[in-house]
C-alpha cells in the first residue's frame, strides 16, 4: 500500500514559530535570531548593542548555548533580562526551545527581543523561531570564502555583521571577493563592518535596529 | 548534526500516519528535499536508520529526491537553475531573481507491506 503524505517534515516548527511571530508582532516586538560560528563575536555584539540602546529601548535577551550559563552572565551584568536556553547538546534552536524560553521573561515592556542562536553556520539556518530578521556575523579570521560555503545561512539573513574587521590587515582577508561572493548570493543583505571590541561600527549597526524596531511600532 | 531532529521530526510524522491507516510495518519512505533546505542526504539516512529502530519503520527505505534551486528573473522573466546559490540570471544577468523552489523538505509518500 502506498499512503500519500505530503506533509512538511519542520511543519510542527514551522506551525509553532508561526505562533510565535504572531504573538511578537502583536506586542510590537521586533526580534532577530543572531547567527554565527563559534568565536565570531556574538555575545560580545550583543554586549555592547545593549550597553548603547537599553536606556532607549526595551530589550530581553535569549542565549543558547550547548551548555554552561556564561553567556547569560555577560549579558545580565548589563541589566538586560535575560533568559538561558541550554540545549544539551543539540546544535540548534528549534521554535518549541524559544516558546519555553519567552515564557520566562516579561515581555510587556520589551520592544526588541535578541535571540543568540548556538554558534553554528549550518543547522540555525533551517529552524525558523518566528523572528523577524534572522543576523549572520562573520568575523574576518574565520576567512573570506565563508558566503560562498555556507551559503544557506548568508541567503537568508537581512543583515551581515563583518567583526573583527580591526584584523582584516593581519588576517589577509579578502573583503572584496566575500563581498562579490555575496552579493551573488544575497543582493539584498545590508552590510556593517564592525568591530565590537573597538566600537567601530556599532552605533550605525544599533540605529539600524532601532530604526526596524519603529517601524515594527507603527504596525 | 540537525538531521538527527529531522529524522526525529520526520518519524513522528510516520508513526503518526501510520496510526491512522493501521500499518503495523513501512517498507520505504519517500522524502524530497531541496537543495537549499540544509540537509546532508548521506547523514539524514543515517539518522533515520538510528531513530527508527525497533519502531514501524525499522529497516524501511529512506528514499531521498534532491530538487534543485530554482528562480525567476524579475526583469527578463527567465527560469533558471541556481548553481552554487549564486542567483544571477544566466540569460540577462540581473541579481533580481526570485526564488521558486529548492527549500522544500516533505514527506512525499509511505510504502507499507499490508
Amino acid at each position: 500500500m502506498e499512503i500519500k503524505v505530503k506533509k512538511n517534515v519542520l511543519g510542527k516548527n514551522d506551525r509553532l514559530a508561526a505562533e510565535i511571530r504572531k504573538y511578537l508582532s502583536e506586542k510590537g516586538i521586533f526580534a532577530i535570531n543572531l547567527i554565527s560560528s563559534p568565536g565570531a563575536g556574538k555575545t560580545t555584539i550583543l554586549e555592547e548593542t545593549c550597553a548603547r540602546l537599553k536606556d532607549k529601548l526595551g530589550i530581553a535577551v535569549v542565549e543558547g548555548d550547548i551548555t554552561t550559563t556564561r553567556d547569560a552572565d555577560r549579558i545580565a551584568r548589563h541589566g538586560v533580562p535575560v533568559h538561558q536556553i541550554e540545549t544539551q547538546g543539540a546544535c540548534h534552536l528549534d521554535a518549541r526551545m524559544l516558546e519555553n524560553a519567552l515564557e520566562h521573561l516579561d515581555l510587556d515592556k520589551v520592544d526588541l527581543l535578541i535571540i543568540e542562536n548556538v554558534g553554528n553556520l549550518v543547522c540555525p539556518a533551517t529552524f525558523d523561531l518566528g523572528e523577524d530578521a534572522k543576523i549572520v556575523v562573520l568575523s574576518v579570521p574565520e576567512g573570506d570564502d565563508k558566503p560562498a560555503k555556507y551559503p544557506g545561512i548568508f541567503r537568508r539573513a537581512k543583515v551581515l555583521l563583518l567583526n573583527k574587521i580591526d584584523l582584516l590587515e593581519i588576517s589577509g582577508f579578502d573583503k572584496e571577493k566575500a563581498l562579490r561572493d555575496l552579493a551573488e548570493i544575497n543582493p539584498d543583505i545590508t552590510v556593517f563592518e564592525t568591530s565590537a571590541t573597538k566600537g567601530t561600527g556599532m552605533d550605525e549597526w544599533c540605529q539600524w535596529l532601532a530604526d526596524r524596531v519603529a517601524e515594527k511600532k507603527k504596525k | 548534526m540537525h538531521e538527527l531532529s529531522i529524522a526525529m521530526s520526520l518519524m513522528e510524522i510516520i508513526e503518526e500516519e501510520c496510526r491512522k491507516n493501521q500499518v503495523k510495518k513501512v517498507r520505504k519512505v519517500k522524502v524530497v528535499v531541496g537543495e537549499m533546505a540544509g540537509i546532508v542526504p548521506d547523514s539524514l539516512k543515517f539518522s533515520f536508520e538510528v531513530v527508527s529502530q525497533d519502531t514501524v519503520a525499522d529497516g524501511a527505505e529512506l528514499e531521498l529526491e534532491v530538487r534543485p534551486v530554482t528562480a525567476l528573473c524579475q526583469d527578463c522573466s527567465e527560469e533558471f537553475v541556481v548553481e552554487e546559490f549564486r542567483f544571477r540570471c544566466p540569460k540577462c544577468g540581473s541579481r533580481n531573481a526570485k526564488r521558486l523552489g529548492g527549500d522544500e523538505l516533505y514527506i512525499d509518500y509511505i510504502e507499507t507491506d499490508d
